[in-house]
């Protein structure tokens, strides 16, 4: 399982164009839907803390999520999956190809696929959104923290951590939205 | 020798300092390497940029190697990497610690249900933003629903890597041939 840890990270860290926050999909593609190995749950928690913590997203998401799966080896395992692809091809693309970074078929490959990128995360927003807004609560606090994170001179994190803590506010308040939103009502 | 160490602590503030995703860090990244050190000029930023949104990984990490090399080869392409992912290192092994001994609390779990939905509006914010630069004109566009259509279709069963490398190879087709 360890180098499997490694080679998802792997796989994700050296096709993901378009930085950080597009690779949720392929991670969400291997985790979940391919193996099998996270719920939803923990995924959008693992996310939630990645990006409360400073640092790229994804770095973060490794560390935490590999830490889930196997402990420190996990972490240290994804860790390196997700940022040895990019080392070795900015080195190689600074080393050798820059000159020819431009032709246009590198430019033309690059503008297609960051346009599959932005199809493939709103498949992932998608896939995400139906569980969470068939309930009243929820749909109102996605819609208020897109709307926020849309705001842009307000760093997304903020979008987070108030809908968060109002939701978690309500949630501590109320014995009936317990009940509905948290399982074991307690 | 100090080039190296220098590359290591600018990075390691740059990644200290990045809350919130690659985007809000680029400004930050231009007046620490730009203003402050004056390793690159604003031109080369402008190519960094491009070269560090274009690769695969997070624009922070490409945009530590890449300068990194430029200054000094490939140790310092090694340091600068070393340094801008080593916060994230250090604040996740905290985050992991106080977790661990916080699971079993009660209000863990609600807090959990708690940041659900705002993940979710996290998510779709992310698709605005970042279609806003992906999909510029007709054949972007054409390239994305039709990604969204083939994932839809096929429930998954194609691995998005294979999708997004027929997007690449769509884009050459269109904007070149």
């Amino acid at each position: 399982m360890a180098v499997r840890i490694f080679l998802i990270f792997f796989r994700v860290g050296a096709f993901t164009f378009g930085g950080g926050i597009a690779m949720i999909s392929m991670l969400r593609h291997e985790l979940i839907v391919g193996k099998g190995w996270t719920n939803d749950d923990d995924f959008a928690e693992d996310f939630a803390l990645a990006t409360s913590v400073p640092g790229a997203w994804v770095v973060n998401f490794a560390l935490i999520h590999g830490y889930r799966l196997r402990g420190v080896w996990g972490a240290a395992l994804a860790f390196l999956g997700v940022v040895l692809p990019s080392f070795v091809v900015i080195v190689v693309i600074a080393a050798f190809f820059f000159p020819w970074f431009n032709h246009p078929f590198a430019a033309a490959f690059l503008r297609g696929a960051a346009a599959s990128v932005a199809g493939l995360l709103a498949h992932t927003a998608f896939t995400m959104s139906k569980p969470v807004l068939r309930k009243s609560l929820y749909l109102a606090a996605a819609v208020a923290a897109a709307a926020l994170a849309l705001i842009p001179s307000l760093n997304p994190i903020l979008a987070l951590l108030i809908v968060s803590a109002i939701v978690f506010f309500l949630l501590i308040n109320s014995k009936k939205l317990r009940k509905k939103y948290v399982e074991d009502g307690q | 020798m100090t080039i190296i160490l220098l590359l290591f602590w600018s990075f390691f503030i740059i990644g200290a300092a990045a809350f919130g995703g690659g985007i809000v860090t680029i400004p930050m990244i231009e007046y620490e390497l730009v203003t402050v050190r004056g390793w690159i000029s604003a031109a080369e930023f402008s190519e960094l940029i491009a070269v560090a949104q274009m690769t695969p990984g997070p624009i922070a990490v490409n945009a530590a190697t890449f300068t990194g090399f430029r200054v000094a080869g490939f140790w310092g392409a090694a340091f600068a990497t070393a340094g801008v992912t080593m916060p994230s290192v250090i604040f996740c092994s905290i985050l992991i610690y106080f977790l661990s001994r916080l699971r079993h609390i009660r209000w863990v779990n609600i807090f959990k249900k708690s940041v659900q939905p705002a993940v979710v509006g996290l998510v779709i914010a992310a698709v605005f933003i970042y279609g806003r630069s992906a999909v510029t004109d007709i054949w972007s566009a054409l390239i994305a629903l039709l990604t969204f259509a083939i994932l839809v279709a096929f429930r998954e069963k194609i691995h998005p890597v294979i999708i997004v490398i027929c997007g690449g190879i769509v884009g050459i087709m269109v904007y070149v041939l």
